[in-house]
């Protein structure tokens, strides 16, 4: 199986099927690409040298293969690989093996990783190679911001991405909305806004993204409404929207976001694991458009999720933290919250206290109002299905939307380092 | 070819279940081996950290603040005789040794669930050999309650609670069993009512109602289980007896039960055990007392975290070879005369049940590992004179001894026989005075630092224990505070800013303790953790401020800091 692939978006036109029906641009232009003619801004095509990653991944492998390349010729001393479990379960593994990097799981939508607190693990100590979602390369870049994560250590391959999904959730849907056994599901894809699981006989089993939305059974809800769906912030931003149907399956679109991301693709190249063309036009153009269509439903979603909570009031709030165990798990898992043993969400936090509302919790509402990535990892975790991502976005999007912050993005100092004590005074 | 020379890191998760307490939480443990980064462990174990196992049907991938710390309470036990370190062979020689040096009536074997059902059907066959059962530490409240023992079977799930139209709780779920919250949560949403029953009030609860621990359910009239009830209660080592059997009587064969277990595998290892003639907590502790008793082994199950006396410590002394097969270094390590280390619970591959009967495979996610607690057991049954345990085997015949489906996603339960008529027996147990002996009317007994209001008898309360994982565990968390009402800090004359002065029948005085007002009964005191005041379930004390000012906050000493 090849390294994880993007997922398509949910709602989104199919990848590789134009929306008219004249013939449809080819994907690519010119001939295949030297390394040397590897720029950053460009924008390309590519696809794995190796027969069996070609098949194997879903989108011709080229992650797989710019990852195998980098930890073979030792760019890197480390690769982020997912050890698949089962269909619905992988966890991220460190390896320094080449075979791990070309077993690795394939395209999951159900995989929700949390890299950005993975990597503190290494102290800026090892090289390493990964592939995140837009949403946890903003975590990591919120990190480096605040010191925590050196990004010359680490290498990013940008996955585009629809929205994911709740491994159990999912798999509870299997069972009881597609009336298929969860254990004979052999592949999933996201296809002209379906959710399509592939059974072991060879059967395709597909419902409407939105009608499971409808009933909280689709993505999750953090994803609805996340405003980053291409990783540009990666060093790599790779993904099959805009690839036409003559590489339908078959390659991967990839822009390079930095002068490392040109590095790795050359190495990719040099070193006889992937080759690359130029993206024509209309592919770059239809990335484009499925991209937009894409913000567009988030656009929808965030007004449906945040305008009634407008009203809410503190009585609102308190209510809904009554549950909160003090667990503290919202904290560690958050990406861009690095502030340790040290930190005054804990510091002023008192068990013995009686105040009406967690001081934690409004320490975190402030302290996260120019740092959240909205990555949603805070609700997963939260034993008491406190809607916590909800809360946070509540508070940073006014502040975010304000400032016309967008964070975890680029090198932007986040707001509140901004501020000048004499200028407050 | 490869460039890579030497690769810094190398890096092992494990698919576990987090053994704070019977709920069955899955968890990854990551294990990260390094020489680049200084692990700052007090105990040199590798940089362990945990990871949310989001497909687990049991939690999903959320987990309590004792499952978040987790990787924190890893230390690893060191195989020991008299305290000094000895390889696992010498360990278990000695261990050996003493088993053939007693006589049978002079061993005791505990096994409460704080491992896999594999190792526990091990230690059975040794028990077999030795003609000595392995006690699970429950048996004194199933005696008691005779055939009402039949309805505290498994079979109720958490998705049951949540599609529940009534609940009534007799846990603080909160404190005891943190992961049924977001259960009651949704079973809210859908509009079930729930009713707690207890001293505190619940903010999960839609009603609570005052019961207090003497309370007789007869007489609480909003106790009233109907087909549509789902009750949640526990089975510990200090569940009352009387009250057990009232909501037996009361609700058995209407309503669903859902009890809860404070330990990892305390379902499987009941289950395990369930036909053999156990010894209860009390029958082990009198024999060690009396001397009796010559050699107890505890595997994964530390007596001393597990009692409220904290003079358990100096009752092992009285053992001529108290012996701990561990996985973790846990105090009774500290006072063993033979420990026998063996790999970590995220190490180890088999089976657990959780507290619905749902049995849950642990099995290490990136390569294998030794087991070397199973096969310490295999090794001690051998030098007995029986023959070597098979693995995949006993794994077998545990599943099979359990009736269970090896498919964590789906719980079977044996096909129930006719449950046994139910008969009125609570009022023939023993009420609470005569269960705990510090249990007894209040008395004004002082604490010297507050002479004067003592003697007047203010401040006398009783004292409970809001058990949790961290408690079971003997693992300090931020918990060092009692509870208490309102109107009980005024009558113990409690100001903000100052701490409280503790002192029981025994003498025992805790000074400057914090204090938090909660929505409870007034005449009760509850903490979570270990007080040298209480050192049974229930205990009268007297609560009132102390005279000086509090001292620093105490900072709490982690094995492993995770991430
Ligand atoms: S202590 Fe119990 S409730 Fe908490 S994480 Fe562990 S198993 Fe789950």
């Amino acid at each position: 199986m090849s390294a994880p692939e993007n997922p398509a978006p949910a709602g989104a036109p199919p990848a590789g099927k134009p929306p008219e029906k004249k013939p449809p641009a080819p994907s690519t232009v010119g001939d295949v690409l030297k390394g040397s003619d590897i720029q950053v801004g460009g924008k390309y095509i590519g696809w794995s040298v190796r027969d069996e990653v070609r098949k194997e991944g879903g989108s011709g492998g080229l992650v797989t293969s710019i990852l195998a390349g980098a930890l073979e010729k030792g760019l890197v001393e480390h690769v982020v690989v997912l050890k698949k479990s089962s269909q619905y379960e992988a966890v991220p593994v460190l390896t320094s093996d080449v075979e791990d990097v070309y077993a690795s799981a394939g395209s999951m939508h159900m995989l929700i990783s949390n890299p950005t607190k993975y990597l503190r693990q290494f102290q800026n100590d090892a090289t390493i190679a990964l592939a995140v979602k837009p949403c946890d390369m903003r975590g990591i870049r919120e990190q480096q911001k605040r010191n925590m994560i050196d990004l010359d250590k680490i290498f990013t391959i940008g996955l585009n991405c629809g929205g994911t999904m709740m491994p159990y959730k999912i798999r509870k849907v299997t069972e009881e909305v597609y009336g298929v056994n969860p254990d004979d599901v052999r592949a999933e894809e996201i296809e002209k806004g379906k959710l399509i699981l592939e059974t072991t006989d060879g059967e395709h089993h597909a419902q409407s993204i939105d009608e499971l939305e409808e009933e909280d059974n689709g993505r999750r809800e953090n994803c609805r409404y996340c405003v980053v769906k291409i990783a540009t912030n990666a060093d790599l931003a790779c993904g099959n929207w805009g690839v036409m149907p003559d590489y339908a399956g078959k390659g991967t679109f990839v822009e390079v976001m930095t002068e490392k991301g040109a590095e790795f693709l050359r190495n990719a190249i040099d070193g006889g694991y992937a080759e690359l063309k130029v993206a024509s036009e209309p592919a770059a153009e239809a990335r484009g458009k499925v991209n937009s269509i894409m913000l567009k439903m988030s656009a929808k979603t965030k007004e449906e999720v945040f305008v009634p909570m407008q009203s809410q009031t503190m009585t609102d709030l308190k209510k809904e933290l009554e549950n909160c165990i003090g667990c503290g798990a919202c904290r560690t898992v958050c990406p861009p919250c690095a502030c340790g043993t040290e930190a005054k969400c804990t510091a002023f936090n008192d068990p013995v206290d009686n105040y009406d509302i967690s001081l934690f919790h409004m320490i975190r509402f402030l302290h996260l109002m120019d740092s959240c990535v909205g990555c949603g990892q805070c609700s997963d975790v939260c034993p008491a299905d406190i809607p916590l991502a909800r809360l946070y976005r509540k508070f940073a999007n006014p502040m975010q939307d304000e400032l016309n912050y967008v964070t975890g993005m680029d090198d932007r100092t986040p707001p509140f380092f901004e501020i000048k004590l004499e200028e407050v005074q | 070819m490869s460039d890579i020379i030497d690769p810094k890191f190398k890096e092992n998760v494990y698919s576990t279940v987090c053994h704070g307490c019977g709920f069955g939480c899955g968890v990854f443990m990551r294990e990260l081996e390094t020489q680049a980064v200084e692990t700052g462990t007090s105990c040199g174990a590798p940089i362990l950290n945990i990871d949310y196992r989001k497909a687990s049907p049991v939690n999903q991938g959320k987990l309590c603040r004792f499952g978040v710390n987790l990787a924190g309470n890893y230390c690893p036990a060191v195989s020991s005789v008299k305290g000094k370190s000895v390889s696992t062979d010498e360990a278990i020689a000695k261990t050996v040794d003493a088993l053939k040096g007693a006589k049978a009536s002079e061993i005791a074997l505990l096994s409460v669930g704080g491992t896999t059902n594999e190792e526990h059907l091990a230690f059975m066959k040794i028990g077999e050999k030795l003609g000595v059962p392995v006690s699970t530490g429950m048996t004194g409240l199933f005696k008691d309650i005779g055939k009402l023992h039949a309805y505290t079977g498994r079979g109720t799930t958490y998705e049951d609670v949540e599609t529940a139209k009534k609940i009534y709780l007799f846990v603080d779920p909160y404190v005891s069993y943190p992961l049924l919250v977001r259960r009651l949560v949704h079973a809210k949403e859908k509009g079930a009512e729930i009713v707690a029953f207890g001293l505190k009030e619940l903010p999960i609860a839609t009603q609570n109602v005052t019961v207090e621990p003497d309370t007789s359910l007869y007489d609480v009239k909003e106790f009233a289980p109907d087909a549509d009830t789902v009750i949640i209660s526990d089975l510990t080592p200090y569940t009352y007896a009387k009250r057990l059997a009232e909501l037996v009587e009361i609700a058995g064969g209407k309503s669903k039960f859902l009890f809860m277990r404070p330990f990892m595998n305390a379902t499987g290892a009941g289950y395990l055990s369930k036909h053999t003639k156990q010894q209860s907590f009390d029958d082990i502790v009198s024999k060690m007392e009396s001397g009796e008793l010559k050699v107890l082994i505890c595997l994964d199950s530390d007596l001393i975290d597990i009692c409220l006396n904290d003079n358990m410590k100096e009752t092992f002394k009285n053992l001529e070879n108290a012996i701990v097969i561990s996985s973790r270094d846990t105090t009774a390590c500290s006072v063993a005369d033979v420990v026998i280390a063996t790999e970590p619970i995220y190490k180890k591959k088999g089976s657990v049940m959780n507290a619905e009967g749902r049995l849950i495979p642990i099995t290490a996610a990136a390569g294998d590992t030794p087991l070397t607690g199973f096969y310490a057991l295999s090794a001690i049954l051998e030098a007995l004179g029986g023959s070597a345990l098979d693995f995949t085997g006993v794994h077998a015949e545990a599943v099979q001894m359990l009736g269970a489906n090896e498919d964590e996603y789906k719980i079977t339960v044996p096909e129930k026989k006719p449950q046994p008529e139910i008969k009125k027996i609570s009022d023939k147990l023993p009420d609470l005075k005569a269960v705990f002996s510090d249990f007894a009317e209040p008395k004004s007994f002082v604490s010297s630092s507050s002479k004067a209001d003592g003697e007047s008898g203010a401040g006398a309360v009783k004292h409970l224990y809001l058990t949790n994982p961290f408690l079971w565990n003997g693992v300090l968390d931020n918990d060092n505070y009692i509870e208490l009402s309102r109107c009980q800090v005024k009558s113990s004359a409690l100001l903000k800013g100052f701490t409280a002065d503790v002192s029981c029948a025994c003498g025992e005085i805790t000074k400057a303790t914090r204090f938090k007002v909660s929505p409870m009964a007034d005449g009760y005191v509850l903490s979570m953790r270990k007080q040298p005041f209480a050192k049974a379930p229930i205990t009268d004390v007297v609560v009132l401020r102390s005279p000086t000012k509090p001292n620093e906050p105490e900072i709490v000493k982690e094995c492993n800091v995770p991430q």
